[in-house]
């Protein structure tokens, strides 16, 4: 205890505060993201003690994750990969008035998540990490296969559609140098390529550009007309909120739980979490056209991930991904080795640490709800105005990114394709779904059989690895069960 | 009479024939010397978009007549000529982009994807394409170090 309170000093509080508020504000411009955030301010922090450096950077890191939301919301733009699920509801609550009551929702169960993940990274920490020891190649193929199979809840009502666009996403993100045996694939002799395609790159162009296209097609007809603001509104009241709380918990769980394992990331997280939301709700048609509970999963699991991913680098020196790979070498600058030793060598940084993340939280918390009518100003602009500035924004974020122009043309090109799948009406979240999964799902099958003396037999005898493949299997025979139980239904109207 | 199709599984399906038979036959070009190697994820996964395309074209043609008739776009050629349009003007704004640099492509760029959406004010239209990319210019070069073309 004494050590969480000496780190509570009040420049660290002050960095706390300064990084949550920069963390929102790239957090909000499609295209800057966490990641980019924490490494561009990495630099600042070299002079600062360590607490004070992980003050700004956890900051950073929370407030990003959640200023993703901000415009997944509000303009149906995705700050950041682990907020699109976010914009699955959060749009069309928009849309029906409830921008305020969305943002307040999506703050609040950020925050949730994110003191939840805290509390179990202070409580569990040494022994969830002998857990996350256990993952194998085998094992995380497993859970990558799991978390594919939620495309048969983010389908709709055509599966055959969503394994297209799935499908389409896994390719999409094969396309460069092979991880293992450095080939290339699909580059077709092309330079830029080798590099592979950015997720964050066509998530823009799938979910911003699209939406950009889909106004200006509807524009004659809507031309006057600006997004419904309701910023008369109050923010969401406790009892709506918390008639939820059995969503919030499980979607904490889940992103925690996924934060912990490494390399999964909060994009699988949150979709994991909508999925589970969808599944169980009494009222599964409402989710996609505004349902609050989406917007809830979504954003409590993405956030739960921050504590979470948290537990495998401060146990063992393992970074979950590049997020936590940076903070890593934040850790190595200030002269500390990550690991066992490190809570004995250096537990005032490890209280530290513990103390900065919840205080990151709580400033996540106060700034988003004393800014959500700041916001939803946004959406007092014009449509037609807004949209091409939506559009010029994206072609900076993509830039950003990688400092490629590149970039900027592959998120052209995922923007007319995501047009074209609208108009198809094929569902684009299972194509992003894909991008996300594929590394995990394809380097561990292929370390999987490599290390595998029993060919395919390495999936079926490791528990962890059988449960979640026979999850997978129960989730992919989900429509068929459903088809076959509506044509029932029917049959007994039709008797 | 000819039986109606429905227009967006028929779509689909061909898509993921198509996409699927072109991946798959690329994949087999690649290096097979190693056991499931880097070939393997490519022909499993285009192999499951044709099945599922080949089972959109069967549902086009078969299920066509109870979809069709409630497919109605509001939409005119008109409003897919503007998209056409935004799509020509962005594809020329990232030609010359590097040839005349964030500003000078951005302005232009802008004020006429407005006018694209109907804006005809003459003072938003100044305003919003000058003072957006001259914003965009400021905070990515001096704040963020990200340099602009």
């Amino acid at each position: 205890m004494e050590f969480l309170l000496a780190a509570l000093s009040p420049i660290n509080i002050l960095y706390s505060f300064l990084g949550t508020f920069i963390g929102i504000c790239f957090g909000i411009i499609p295209g800057l993201t966490a990641t980019m955030g924490v490494v561009l301010f990495l630099p600042f922090t070299f002079s600062m003690e360590a607490i004070s450096a992980f003050a700004m950077l956890l900051g950073i890191f929370c407030g990003g994750i959640y200023g993703g939301s901000i415009t997944a919301i509000l303009i149906r733009t995705p700050g950041t990969p682990s907020s699109a699920a976010t914009a699955l509801d959060g749009y069309p609550l928009t849309v029906q008035g409830k921008a305020v009551e969305a943002l307040s929702s999506a703050t609040i169960a950020s925050f949730i998540g994110g003191i939840f993940s805290c509390v179990t990274l202070i409580i569990l920490a040494p022994q969830l990490a002998d857990l996350a020891l256990e993952f194998g190649a085998a094992e995380y193929f497993a859970v990558g296969l799991f978390g594919l199979s939620i495309v048969t809840n983010l389908s709709g009502k055509n599966v055959a559609k969503g394994l297209i666009s799935v499908c389409l996403g896994l390719m999409v993100a094969m396309v460069g140098l092979d991880g293992l045996n450095g080939m290339t694939r699909f580059t077709f002799g092309s330079r830029s390529l080798l590099s592979g395609i950015s997720e964050i790159t066509a998530l823009i162009g799938l979910f911003a550009i699209s939406e950009v296209f889909c106004k200006l097609e509807a524009s004659r007809r809507v031309s006057k007309q600006t997004t419904k603001v309701e910023l008369k509104g109050h923010i969401v009241r406790p009892k709506v909120f918390f008639k939820d709380w059995f969503n919030v918990l499980r979607a904490s769980v889940i992103g925690t739980g996924i934060g912990i394992i490494p390399a999964t990331g909060s994009g699988v997280a949150s979709w994991m979490s909508y999925a589970e939301a969808k599944r169980t709700s009494k009222e599964p048609e409402k989710f996609g056209n505004g349902a609050l509970s989406g917007v809830v999963a979504s954003e409590a699991a993405n956030n739960a991930v921050t504590g979470g991913a948290m537990v495998p680098l401060l146990t063992l020196g393992i970074p979950g991904d590049v997020v936590t790979a940076v903070l890593l070498g934040a850790l190595m600058i200030q002269g500390i080795t990550p690991g066992p030793t490190m809570f004995t060598t250096n537990i005032d940084v490890v209280y530290g640490i513990y103390a900065m993340l919840i205080c990151a939280n709580i400033f996540m918390l106060i700034l988003g709800l004393s800014a959500t009518r700041l916001f939803a100003l946004v959406l007092k602009a014009p449509s037609n105005i807004l949209s091409p500035v939506v559009i010029c924004l994206c072609f900076v974020g993509s830039f950003a990114i990688r400092n490629s122009q590149f970039d900027m043309h592959v998120a052209l090109a995922m923007g007319i394709l995501g047009y074209v799948f609208i108009k198809a009406d094929i569902p684009l979240p299972p194509m992003l779904l894909g991008i996300i999964l594929e590394d995990i799902l394809e380097s561990n099958f292929r370390r999987a059989m490599i290390i595998s003396d029993t060919g395919f037999g390495i999936f079926f005898t490791s528990p962890i690895s059988l449960l979640f493949l026979v999850l997978s299997m129960l989730m992919f025979l989900l429509p068929v069960y459903r088809m076959i139980k509506a044509k029932r239904v029917g049959n007994k109207t039709v008797v | 009479m000819l039986k109606k199709v429905d227009a967006s599984s028929l779509f689909a399906g061909m898509f993921g024939v198509l996409v699927g038979s072109f991946v798959y036959y690329t994949a087999l070009q690649l290096n097979h010397s190693e056991a499931y190697g880097y070939y393997f994820f490519p022909q499993v996964v285009s192999a499951i978009m044709f099945i599922s395309g080949l089972f959109l074209l069967f549902k086009a043609f078969v299920h066509g007549d109870k979809v069709a008739d409630s497919e109605a776009s509001a939409s005119t050629w008109a409003d897919y000529l503007r998209v056409v349009g935004l799509i020509v003007l962005a594809i020329i704004y990232l030609l010359v982009l590097d040839t005349i640099g964030f500003l000078f492509a951005t302005i232009p760029f802008l004020c006429l994807a407005l006018l694209l959406f109907g804006v005809k004010k003459i003072l938003p239209l100044a305003l919003v394409s000058v003072i957006t990319p001259s914003l965009l210019y400021f905070v990515f070069n001096n704040l963020l170090n990200v340099y602009l073309p």
